[in-house]
């Protein structure tokens, strides 16, 4: 363990520097978008790190650290990277300052109200990170499955299973194994949403400021959506949709900034802003492939935004004020930055150029249609836009708004997820900032464009709010209009509306406190368990007990086969150390015990799990067991017979 | 340095005011509802014997 922290903390110094590095040349000049690139940026190298680590079999701490010290070396070494890092002190010295000088600027309410909601945050999200393992369905089917096995194996691969989703773009996965693989536990496994959190809070401040609103009120809109209930559950609940919101809203804050200021100075580096907007594009296209239904939104945002404030041809300008800083900089700094897009085209096509090259369909497992027309099949489901689509997701919101059907729980079944804010002061905030205020109302058209593109795609179901989580940012900027205009020397309002804020904030976080469904039990129970001892399979709240009643009868030293169906939980059967060693057990269609034995054989296990599989293969596995072939020593769990 | 808001400003603010209060009030009523059910189902589990379970609503 001691091993693996000491690893971790060299390779998390090799990614940090890098990151500074690479935040050196695409920085701006406003201290808010370079908070935001500082921290996208460290999630874009871990990201990227990691993954080439994995495809090259490297994912060990041993490893990961030596090539780490390998890399930071030649940095150290070389005379202009060393004068680039020698500014990290300076720049710290002034981040320091400014930092002052923003916590001073904020009213005296402000600051006590950040220092509860930090201190209330960093205690809520370490207890829920630490005391349960992952529960949310689509981790224990199909995210952390990929990350259990890579960090078991070592490396990055495919590997045979039932749950053909473990194709899908796997950036995620690639950044949450960075929070397994030196401790070899998934103890921290949660940590993943961690900094994607803070990259979307960041993104809602530099977005207020960019339109030109203060501090405090800028402030409030980010800790206002920080508090949404659907991206608090989600950022522990170990899914991709608090990354792809994250990377919306950061692409936004870019694109809002490029748009608005007026600063033409050299300083402002419009070049590093564009790249780091592709970057955020591609990470997210290598995360989730939803972007491209998010990307007409931003787009619009771009044109509309644009338009009305300098007419036609101001993205022409920026661009070509872009060619320029590129045509002006040195060789070393061109080569800097061609590496990265390079990177980024990297991370954001990897997966589906894998896909395309095995399996002949980049979007592998899933289909697409394109007006009627196949262009890639599928069995598993297929993308396709529809005007159905659009009116049953219409229709489901309409079901779900307000959020009056259910207690707001992760998977956000028959609820919006937006919370107490979004609803409360967001709403009457929303209507009124699209009637009142143009340069809001550019946003709402653009985050409305970018929902009913999204609609069009998604299959309608109890589940499907899970992918609109960055629409309540909407909400914050809003009311960041409202409360800038609402609270000019009108002091009985501002007060009142500070006491709704608190209140809405406050019931956003008490919701949200046990995910809306864990009992006291689960929590004494988890508690009861030493740490690195908290097993998937013993949280007794998506997961069947029928799972820690198999680890309980299968030796750690032996492969346990399993057979679950198309969308079964596998995860769990890893163990929090991932000690179990698994294999798949297909059952052939219509086959014999003697096929399953043939399969068990195979794959070299005499361990049958049957516990989440087709009732049809249950009632196999059953028939095995009373005909003798098989040896029920559990509850869904068989042995070879050794009769 | 800002102007003095007129009458109209603080009779627009009011009234933003006045419909962030009701829909907090809604939104409360809403979900709340299932928030107190949770704490509720939760001190039931803690003291089976003082307090009776919940039906379905």
């Amino acid at each position: 363990m001691l091993f693996g922290i000491v690893s971790w903390i060299i390779a998390s110094l090799f990614v940090l520097t890098v990151s500074y590095l690479l935040h050196r040349q695409i920085r701006t000049n406003s201290y808010a978008l370079n908070a935001l690139s500082i921290t996208f940026l460290t999630i874009f190298v871990t990201t990227l790190f990691t993954l080439l680590m994995g495809l090259c079999g490297f994912l060990r701490p041993g490893f990961l650290a030596f090539v780490s010290l390998a890399c930071l070396l030649p940095i150290g070494m070389s005379p202009s990277l060393r004068k680039e890092l020698s500014g990290v002190l300076d720049d710290v010295r002034s981040a320091k300052a400014n930092f002052k000088n923003w916590w001073k600027g904020l009213p005296i309410w402000l600051r006590w109200f950040t220092a509860v909601a930090l201190t209330v945050s960093i205690i809520r999200f370490t207890f829920l990170i630490l005391v349960f393992p992952p529960f949310v369905w689509d981790s224990l089917t199909y995210h952390l499955t990929n990350v259990a096995h890579w960090t078991q194996q070592g490396r990055i691969e495919l590997f045979e299973t039932s749950m053909l989703r473990i194709y899908t773009p796997a950036n995620y996965e690639v950044l949450a194994t960075w929070f397994t693989v030196f401790l070899h536990n998934d103890v921290v496994i949660e940590a993943a949403g961690i900094p994607v959190y803070i990259l979307g809070v960041l993104a809602v401040y530099a977005t207020c400021r960019g339109l030109g609103y203060s501090t405090s009120s800028s402030w409030i809109g980010a800790l206002a959506y920080g508090s949404t209930p659907a991206l608090l559950l989600s950022t522990t609940g170990t899914k991709n949709d608090p990354h792809m919101a994250a990377y919306f809203l950061a692409a936004l804050a870019i694109i809002v900034d490029l748009y608005s200021r007026k600063d033409k100075s050299h300083d402002r580096n419009v070049l590093g802003q564009i790249i780091l907007l592709v970057l955020m594009i591609l990470l997210a296209a290598g995360t989730k492939a939803y972007i491209a239904h998010l990307l007409p939104g931003l787009i619009l945002i771009g044109l509309l935004g644009a338009w009305r404030l300098h007419g036609k041809g101001i993205w022409g300008r920026i661009l070509g004020q872009a060619i320029s800083q590129l045509q002006r900089s040195g060789s070393w700094k061109r080569f800097f930055l061609l590496v990265l897009i390079l990177t980024g085209l990297f991370v954001g096509s990897y997966w589906n150029i894998r896909h395309w090259i095995l399996t002949g369909n980049p979007f592998y497992p899933y289909g697409v249609t394109i007006e009627g027309a196949e262009i890639w099949g599928s069995d598993q489901g297929t993308a396709h836009l529809s005007t159905d689509r659009l009116l049953g997701n219409l229709k489901s919101l309409v079901y779900k708004f307000g959020d009056r059907r259910a207690p707001i729980m992760p998977d956000l079944p028959d609820t919006t997820g937006w919370g107490w804010f979004a609803y409360g002061l967001g709403l009457p905030a929303f209507l009124w900032a699209f009637l009142r205020k143009p340069k809001i109302r550019i946003l709402i058209l653009g985050f409305i464009a970018s929902l009913l593109v999204l609609f069009l795609s998604d299959r309608p179901s109890p589940w499907n709010m899970r992918y609109v989580i960055w629409f309540p940012a909407n909400f914050a900027l809003a009311f960041v209009a409202v409360f800038e205009f609402s609270t000019k020397r009108i002091a009985v309002i501002r007060r009142t509306f500070i006491g709704l804020i608190v209140f809405a904030m406050g019931m956003n976080i008490a919701i949200t406190i046990n995910y809306g469904r864990i009992p006291l039990g689960q929590f004494s129970r988890m508690l009861r368990l030493p740490t690195l001892e908290r097993d998937a399979a013993k949280l007794h709240i998506t997961v069947p007990k029928v799972y820690e009643g198999a680890l309980e009868v299968v030796p750690k030293s032996e492969v346990l086969g399993y057979n679950v169906h198309r969308n079964g939980f596998i995860y769990p059967l890893y163990r929090a150390d991932f000690s179990q060693k698994l294999t798949y057990v297909p059952f052939p269609d219509g086959g014999s015990c003697e096929d399953i034995l043939d399969e068990m054989r195979i794959r070299g296990t005499s361990w049958l799990f049957v516990g989440n599989a087709s009732e049809e293969d249950k009632t196999l596995a059953q028939q095995c067991a009373e005909v003798g072939v098989l040896n029920e020593v559990g509850e869904m769990i068989y042995e070879f017979s050794s009769d | 340095m800002n102007s003095a808001p007129t009458n109209w400003e603080k009779l627009e603010a009011l009234i933003l005011l006045g419909f962030s209060f009701i829909f907090t009030l809604w939104y409360t009523f809403l979900q709340g509802g299932h928030f107190v059910r949770l704490v509720y189902r939760q001190a039931q589990t803690l003291f089976p014997d003082i307090i009776p379970e919940l039906g379905e609503p």
